[in-house]
């Protein structure tokens, strides 16, 4: 059994997975959920992990509400109960200034998650785009 | 008799709109009710879309 089949079973076998596709030579797997799910990146990060493996930079899309509390913008994400802080990409200051301009609005927000030694401390996403 | 019977008349017609008052609070309530209920069981669409994970060591 090749990694890649290793990594493709462990990730596909989560609730709410639709389709997994991993590619050795990018070193990277993409994973398109159902709507509905109650996923959360630390949970695919665990994953990995789990099946001795080591996750790095994630990309992700995701749909919730944006909010701005106490001058630090936020993406609730209803699915999973859980709260996303948002940061600035350097390279992407007009996403993040257009997620403030839409605060209170559902949008959908693709950025960058970096895991934490330990895949459970909860990390910010860096906005690259808002949808 | 006359006068009485106008009186009746008033009287009865007052009390066909206080109904529909009634009936138009209820309703709203009704509505309020439902509509709440739409809220908490169908949340808007919040969730994870997509996932690119970079993997190390995956050979």
């Amino acid at each position: 059994m090749t990694c890649a089949h290793v990594v493709y079973v462990a990730l596909k076998k989560l609730p709410g997975v639709e389709t997994v596709e991993v590619s050795l030579n990018k070193g990277m797997a993409t994973v398109k959920l159902k709507p509905g799910n109650s996923l959360s990146v630390p949970e695919f990060w665990q994953t990995i992990h789990t099946n001795g493996y080591t996750p790095k930079n994630t990309t992700v899309s995701v749909r919730g509400e944006l909010s701005k509390v106490q001058g630090q913008m936020k993406l609730k994400v209803s699915g999973t109960n859980g709260v996303l802080a948002l940061t600035q990409d350097p390279k992407s200051q007009a996403a993040f200034r257009t997620a403030e301009s839409k605060s209170g609005q559902t949008a959908i927000v693709q950025g960058v998650m970096v895991p934490l030694k330990d895949f459970k401390t909860p990390v910010p996403l860096e906005v690259l785009q808002i949808q | 008799m006359r006068f009485s019977r106008k009186s009746d008349t008033a009287s009865l017609s007052i009390s066909l709109i206080f109904s529909e008052e009634k009936d138009t609070q209820m309703l709203n309530k009704l509505i309020v009710i439902i509509g709440a209920f739409m809220v908490s069981a169908f949340p808007a669409k919040a969730e994870l879309l997509q996932v690119d994970l970079s993997i190390f060591g995956m050979d």
